[in-house]
């Protein structure tokens, strides 16, 4: 072997003995099928016939002819509360289709939720709208003509002059923008919190500062209490950049006089329509989200602690950081994307067991103004956090903090420190 | 003569079933440095972390100066200073900053607190280097920087674990020489654990020898060399575990 292939063997099998990379290959084969799995049961609402309902104002056998082809793909209904998309055809539909050769329809898609299988969902009845077009001009003219749509938006029963891309877009973004800052002062609060711990004893400064005639609790306060000043800095930086990102959504508004996909010429106030939805973050909803942020970082610092307090160094501390934050991303990536009320009930509890679910769910409860769900977020991430927090001090204030060593390189027995 | 420590029967079983101390007994008096000598994993560290309240003994009695370490730990804080074996410090502070940070935690009286410095920085030697990151020391030097914190609250006990370890014999001297001069002259007491013998022989009034979590001997060095006919610590410590 040559004096490479040597280095190469050494750190090949140093680093696979690593169980952050075991654990990370496994989760990796994991996490994909899982998700695969959580967005198949999302996406199974969405992929089957869409439910339209049809409102017919020109009543001509042309338009009669359209309601036929498109119920080849779609499930007709006359009831207005069961259906995926409500589609208007406004009087002169035929002799627009004659003399222009354009066939227009006014759509308005009905949304209950938010999410990434609600886009879908506008994706998939456009799609049917536009092949029964196309099977319709095939039999009346043997060639393809235009389909003008003219889109709108329904979101719990409250009609949105904005199409429903524009709507998940404004909406959506900032929820999700605003999540993954969260996340990553949440990541950097955790990390904080757990080599603040871990160094102490790797460094060999813990027992120095135990002997001092002071309290473990005072030990204990301090360093959460430096670890949320180091998040604040890196939260305020954060907010800084979020404030300039939404700063620069805010100013669409004065690029987009008309939506998008229509063809009457009106201007359209965008967050007046997401205002009149009630999809705009009242104070309390603010106050309620910062309770919410400031309740899940306490229980990430005491977390952060008891993983400091079982590892005897930052290496074993990063190692087990490492395998605790797949643990976070994959319901944060999940509940980012979809609707965890179109999963099924197991899933749904497993997630919600989690109490950062909650914390990633309150940006997109902040914007609905959804009061209650961003209090139990509250008081679950509080509620959790404090119950570890005790776990935290009491294993601070016991010689555990000196004993215990998790270490993943090498076995040691107590008996060798004497 | 006043008992600085009073060790009792003292035994601690690790959570593994490891029994690191088996009925240990001793007493260091006021004024002296006592020396508990013995090979690595003996029991020395752990016997030093009872008495410095880091760790509870599963059975037995330990006091400093009349109070009882498992009852009343943070009375024994107040008079102790404790220097753990290879023990490290911030390496983002200065020195300087360093030892502000430690005498903060001992006293609220700013004139003390400048007391306590100025003795660090006269048992430290580290002059301007007290102003560099902890960081850029070398061993000697942050060896040096943690004595210094570790006298200068004037403790009634000061708890040395292995003070010279890791040091060349040039940074070694210096140390045992600070520790002698500042116990004599402060009328304190040293509770000193080496695996270097001929240390101790230099360093302590009486010593103990422990081996596999027991007190296998006792006395002064002299005593013990006469008592074993050896021309030093280290020969005595191999008769006494026969080999």
């Amino acid at each position: 072997m040559t004096k490479l292939g040597v280095i190469v063997w050494k750190e090949v099998l140093d680093l696979v003995r690593d169980p952050k990379f075991v654990f990370g290959v496994l989760m990796t084969i994991m996490i994909f099928p899982l998700l695969g799995a959580m967005f198949t049961e999302s996406f199974k609402g969405v992929s089957a016939k869409p439910i339209i309902s049809v409102i017919d104002k020109d009543f001509t056998d042309t338009s009669n002819l359209y309601v036929q082809v498109l119920s080849k793909y779609a499930e007709i209904t006359q009831d207005n509360k069961t259906a995926s998309a409500i589609v208007v055809i406004e009087k002169g539909f035929d002799e627009k289709l004659r003399n222009e050769g354009v066939l227009y329809l006014k759509v308005y898609y009905v949304f209950n939720t938010t999410g990434i299988t609600s886009t879908a969902k506008e994706t998939v009845i456009s799609g049917v709208l536009k092949k029964a077009a196309d099977d319709m001009f095939l039999e009346l003219f043997h060639i393809k003509q235009e389909i003008k749509l003219d889109e709108y938006t329904i979101y719990k029963n409250k009609l949105l002059n904005i199409s429903p891309s524009t709507f998940m877009g404004i909406l959506m973004g900032p929820a999700n923008v605003l999540t993954w800052a969260v996340f990553m002062v949440t990541i950097m609060v955790l990390q904080t919190s757990v080599i603040s711990i871990a160094s102490e004893k790797e460094y060999k400064t813990l027992e120095i500062l135990l002997t001092q005639p002071i309290s473990s609790f005072t030990i204990l306060s301090g360093k959460l209490i430096a670890s949320i000043i180091i998040a604040l800095i890196e939260g305020i930086a954060t907010f800084i950049g979020f404030t300039i990102y939404f700063g620069s959504i805010l100013s669409i508004e004065q690029y987009v006089p008309e939506t998008p996909t229509t063809t009457p010429s009106y201007s359209v106030d965008i967050f007046g329509e997401l205002r009149k939805a009630g999809l705009f973050p009242t104070s309390p909803s603010i106050i309620l989200y910062l309770g919410v942020i400031i309740a899940s970082l306490i229980f990430i610092l005491s977390l952060g602690v008891v993983i400091g307090t079982l590892s005897s160094d930052t290496k074993s501390a990063s190692s087990i950081t490492g395998i605790l934050i797949p643990i976070f991303i994959i319901p944060a990536v999940f509940l980012m994307l979809s609707d965890i009320e179109a999963l099924p009930l197991t899933f749904k509890i497993i997630l919600l067991l989690i109490p950062y679910s909650h914390t990633v769910l309150a940006g997109r409860y902040m914007i609905m103004n959804n009061y209650g769900m961003l209090t139990l977020a509250l008081v679950y991430n509080l509620v959790a956090g404090i119950a570890l927090m005790y776990v935290a001090s009491k294993i601070y204030s016991s010689e555990t903090l000196l004993t215990f060593k998790l270490e993943f390189k090498k076995k040691r027995t107590e008996s060798t420190e004497s | 003569m006043i008992e600085a420590v009073n060790v009792k029967n003292l035994v601690k079983i690790y959570s593994k079933k490891v029994k690191a101390l088996d009925r240990i007994s001793f007493h260091v008096e006021e004024g002296e440095i006592f020396g508990l000598i013995g090979p690595n994993g003996a029991g020395k560290t752990t016997t030093l972390r009872i008495i410095s309240t880091l760790l509870k003994p599963t059975s037995g009695e330990v006091t400093v100066y009349g109070i009882d370490v498992v009852k009343n730990p943070m009375e024994v804080k107040k008079i102790i200073s404790y220097l753990p074996e290879e023990s490290g410090a911030y390496k983002n502070l200065k020195g300087r900053e360093f030892i502000r940070f430690i005498a903060r935690l001992n006293t609220d009286d700013s004139t003390e607190e400048k007391r306590m410095v100025e003795v660090a920085e006269e048992i430290s030697q580290l002059g301007e280097r007290l102003d560099d990151k902890i960081s850029t020391y070398s061993k000697g030097m942050l060896r040096r920087l943690l004595l210094a914190v570790t006298l200068m609250r004037r403790p009634k006990l000061a708890i040395l674990d292995e003070p010279t370890s890791g040091l060349d014999v040039i940074n070694a001297n210096r140390v045992r020489r600070i520790i002698k001069k500042y116990i004599r002259e402060n009328d304190a007491t040293a509770l000193v654990s080496s695996h270097n013998m001929l240390e101790v022989e230099y360093l302590c009034d009486r010593v103990a020898i422990i081996h596999k979590g027991r007190i296998i001997a006792e006395g002064e060095p002299q005593e013990l060399k006469s008592r074993y006919n050896a021309s030093n610590l280290e020969e005595v410590f191999l008769k006494v575990i026969g080999i």
